[in-house]
């Protein structure tokens, strides 16, 4: 069977274009120039993509080239010998305009997808993956830069010390692994703030070692931990840097134009980005607070002195800011508002918040166990009598069977947190547990299955048993997870967030 | 078949001028080449009195606004589900699509890279950048050096990736070919640039026409010559009033700004008072530079010559500038997803208003042996062509 088509022959010796008639015959081409004949074989010859109406280009050896308009005939022709394919695909898929509707949808979707979900789940692994000499490197490389940027600090060796004793205590208390190294610089009197490098190393500011009282402290260190132990920093360079490839590769042929378009979708994923760290950092300063008994009100405290001492800006530029704003966080941190609270009190009698301060140091105990009567809490429990007298009882925790700790997680050395919702019915039982949030989908099962063999004293409103939604972050820690084996009872009690309607309203009593 | 058309000129491989692209760095990062040399060696023809007026051939763009977008989104969909492995096919077929689509004296140009060789090239920049980001942080000497080796590599990047896309466009199967000369590539990419920050800007127009003559006198079609013969007066006027747009909105958003903090009484400004300044600022300095393109485009075409045959380009700025703005709005508007559709409007304009008057039947144009450009070289200059367009 052979394939014949008219098209236009050029020699590439000059531009003089010869009509053609090429014949196609058994796995060869034959064509008549003049009175020259050529015969060559198809595998001599590459054939250009199809693509719209562009004319098909036969590319024979030496760039001599015949140009033909009969695509049927060379889609005959291509068929016949199982080529061009994939061509014929991607043509087919460029000429359907409702392909072409779906494909655009397709990549919105995939843009903000991969934009927000694979770009950072890579970033994290290949960041956590980073060896720790390559990760202290940084950390000193970045430390060098920071010296270029900061005074020395002007602490006394006895103000380092207790700052020093402060992290040891929170690191010992709460079992946290990573090396650590702390560092202390002046920012000019103003910009009271704390950094997390890589390689483990804290910059804490002279202005927040005076602005903050010790568990405030303890909790902006506990944040910064966190941000260590995910390697955030490291995290940020790789998905700026992917997020520029993306980009790039995107609008690759936009040439000039992306200058000024393409960092606008940069810019929107690093802040996403940014903003996103700062809540799990919070998240995981949450948990090393509890493990290490530290009420969290001191840390909405000291987020809320902290943004009391940032330079007022007057207009409000939160929606363009990287960090969440300081009451969202604060929302989060201490829904009851008991920060604002104290802080009231202690500006109405300073005297007595000095004597408060004294005593906190025995308090610090989480929110959960403030519930128990026994806590001796002090601003704690007389917002818990309240909520208890106005608002019923919150279930009482009597058992709560600790996790199995995943094995693969465990194997691979890996910590998480999984926030579980669940009803307490009027049995005490738990009951619809879900998860509301995780850190890795691998320890999910496991958090779910614990908290369904949880057993509580039923809360209670106008005296009868009530059902009660309460949400729990389960922390996988390796570390805890040891002394979590060894006695059940003398864990510290998973921390239990009381939802919004069992809350008391925001009302804070009168501090006269 | 082919067309009978009396004088075949060569022509000029008409890529997209430029397509949404804003002026000069255009010129660098692709060319739509033009030029034209010294050259001695014009094999020319006998002095044979020319004769009667040339006519002028103008160039035919084919290209469909739906046509191109149905391919750009669909390329670009598979190189976003490719994690960019397409990104390099994709790219030869759009590039293929604006010069096939592109038609002068009956026939089409042709784009024939293959995308095996881009696809290298993307790896290695993408590895370096990755590596140099990180490692970077790392070690801050690392980003030093590569910094440094990057810009004194510029201008070798500049001139393979001129050579790479020249030899793989063709007109009637005759290859471009860009005469790869590294030293004026110094002189014009690093050495120059020097004086324009030395003479706080004011050197920039000359530059503009040096880099201009720079791409396009070292190209080639076959044995004929591209030349480039301009001064730099019409350089320095068309960037002249583009200052002068740019300082006007400047000055009308500084004023603005101004008024509203008198108002709000505050000493710095705010993201309010700030944004109508930045909003004009922008757009005072998107159309100073569309406009210059235009006139840049015009002088630039009006003075290149591929051996004697010459180009008219007869674009009207302020066409230029309203179907620019147009582009922009629409693009903002899709969130760039018309971006295809702004391509398609503005080369189809761009090459309405440039003609090619061949001196002698192009016919004549004939072959010169040459080697090969490489893939790296055209990939990088994408790369970073962002910045060094100015």
């Amino acid at each position: 069977m052979s394939i014949t088509f008219q098209g236009t022959f050029f020699n590439a010796e000059n531009l003089q274009p010869h009509p053609v008639a090429v014949e196609a015959a058994a796995g060869r081409l034959w064509f008549k120039i003049g009175e020259t004949e050529t015969e060559l074989t198809l595998d001599d010859v590459r054939f250009s993509d199809r693509l719209a109406d562009l004319p098909c280009q036969l590319y024979l050896p030496g760039n001599r080239t015949i140009e033909t308009t009969d695509h049927a005939a060379i889609d005959r022709l291509l068929a016949a010998h199982d080529r061009g394919r994939v061509a014929a695909v991607i043509h087919w898929l460029e000429t359907r305009a409702r392909f072409a509707a779906a494909a655009t949808l397709l990549l919105v979707v995939s843009v903000v997808g991969l934009g927000y979900f694979g770009l950072p789940v890579m970033a994290r692994r290949a960041a956590l993956a980073v060896p720790d000499a390559i990760d202290r490197q940084a950390g000193n490389a970045a430390l060098t830069a920071f010296n270029r940027m900061l005074a020395p600090s002007q602490l006394s060796a006895s103000q380092r010390r207790h700052v020093q004793d402060l992290l040891t205590a929170l690191v010992t208390k709460s079992g946290f692994k990573p090396p650590l190294r702390l560092e202390f610089r002046s920012m000019g009197g103003q910009f009271p703030n704390a950094f997390a490098l890589p390689g483990g190393i804290l910059v804490v500011s002279d202005e927040l070692v005076q602005l903050a009282s010790a568990e405030e402290l303890q909790a902006v260190l506990a944040h910064e931990l966190g941000h260590i132990e995910q390697r955030h920093s490291l995290q940020g360079v790789l998905r700026g840097s992917a997020a520029l490839l993306f980009v790039s590769t995107i609008t690759g042929d936009l040439s000039t134009i992306t200058t000024f378009s393409s960092t606008i979708p940069f810019f929107l994923l690093q802040s996403g980005f940014s903003r996103e760290f700062e809540e799990e950092a919070d998240a995981r300063a949450l948990t090393l607070l509890t493990a290490a008994k530290i009420d969290w009100v001191h840390f909405a405290a000291v987020l809320q002195k902290l943004a009391d001492a940032r330079p007022k800006v007057g207009q409000d530029f939160s929606y363009l800011s990287t960090h969440p704003s300081t009451a969202d966080r604060i929302k989060k941190i201490d829904p009851n508002g008991r920060a604002a609270t104290r802080a009231n009190r202690e500006s109405a009698a300073p005297a007595a918040a000095k004597a408060t301060a004294a005593a906190r140091t025995t308090v610090s105990r989480p929110g959960p166990s403030a519930t128990k009567t026994s806590a001796p809490a002090i601003a704690t429990t007389d917002n818990r009598k309240r909520r208890n007298t106005h608002f019923g009882t919150a279930p009482k925790p009597l058992r709560q069977t600790p996790p199995d700790y995943p094995f693969a997680m465990r194997a691979a050395g890996v910590n998480g947190e999984v926030t579980v919702g669940f009803v307490v019915d009027l049995n005490g039982d738990v009951q619809e547990p879900v998860v509301i949030k995780s850190s890795r989908p691998e320890f999910e099962a496991a958090a779910l299955a614990a908290v369904a063999q949880w057993k509580f004293e039923p809360g209670q409103q106008g005296g009868n048993k009530t059902m009660t939604r309460l949400s729990v972050p389960i922390v996988f820690n390796l570390n805890d997870e040891v002394d979590a084996n060894a006695s059940e009872t003398a864990k510290p009690p998973f921390q239990i967030v009381l939802p919004e309607e069992n809350v008391p309203p925001p009302k804070t009593p009168e501090p006269h | 078949m082919s067309e009978n058309s009396a004088p075949p000129p060569p022509s000029v491989d008409a890529l997209p001028p430029l397509p949404e692209t804003p002026p000069p760095a255009a010129f660098a990062a692709e060319p739509p080449l033009l030029n034209a040399p010294p050259v001695v060696t014009t094999p020319a023809a006998e002095p044979a009195a020319p004769p009667a007026p040339p006519a002028l051939e103008s160039f035919r763009f084919h290209g469909d606004e739906r046509e191109y977008f149905r391919i750009w989104i669909v390329n670009t969909l598979l190189t976003l589900l490719t994690l960019g492995i397409f990104a390099a096919w994709a790219k030869v077929r759009k590039r293929r699509y604006l010069r096939g689509c592109t038609e002068l004296l009956g026939h089409r140009f042709d784009y024939r890279a293959d995308p095996r060789r881009i696809l290298i090239g993307n790896l290695v920049v993408a590895t370096l950048f990755v590596a140099y980001s990180v490692f970077g942080r790392v070690y801050p000497v690392v980003a030093v050096v590569t910094l440094l080796l990057a810009v004194v590599l510029l201008p070798w990047i500049v001139v393979r990736s001129l050579a790479f896309n020249a030899h793989n466009t063709t007109y009637r199967a005759m290859r471009f070919y860009y005469h790869q000369s590294l030293s004026l590539a110094f002189l014009t990419y690093l050495a120059q640039p020097l004086v324009f920050v030395v003479t706080l800007g004011l050197y920039y127009p000359a530059w503009v026409r040096n880099r201009t003559e720079f791409v396009i006198a070292n190209h080639q079609l076959g044995d004929s010559f591209f030349r480039f013969n301009s001064k730099s007066g019409p350089f320095y006027s068309a960037y002249f009033f583009g200052g002068l747009i740019l300082v006007a909105a400047g000055t009308l958003g500084g004023m603005l700004m101004g008024l509203a903090m008198s108002r709000s009484g505050s000493k710095v400004p705010g993201l309010a008072e700030l944004l109508p300044f930045l909003a004009l600022y922008g757009i005072g300095f998107y159309t100073a530079r569309h406009y210059a393109f235009s006139r840049v485009f015009n002088q630039t075409w009006n003075s290149t010559k591929l051996d004697d045959h010459r180009f008219v380009a007869s674009m009207k700025p302020n066409r230029w500038l309203g179907m620019q703005m147009v582009n922009l709005g629409a693009m903002i508007v899709s969130c760039g997803l018309l971006y295809p559709w702004a391509v398609i409007r503005s080369t189809r304009y761009a090459l309405s208003c440039l003609q090619f008057q061949p001196a002698l039947p192009i016919e004549k144009i004939s072959r010169l042996g040459r080697a090969e450009g490489s893939a790296l070289g055209e990939t990088a200059s994408e790369f970073i062509g962002l910045d060094f367009g100015l």
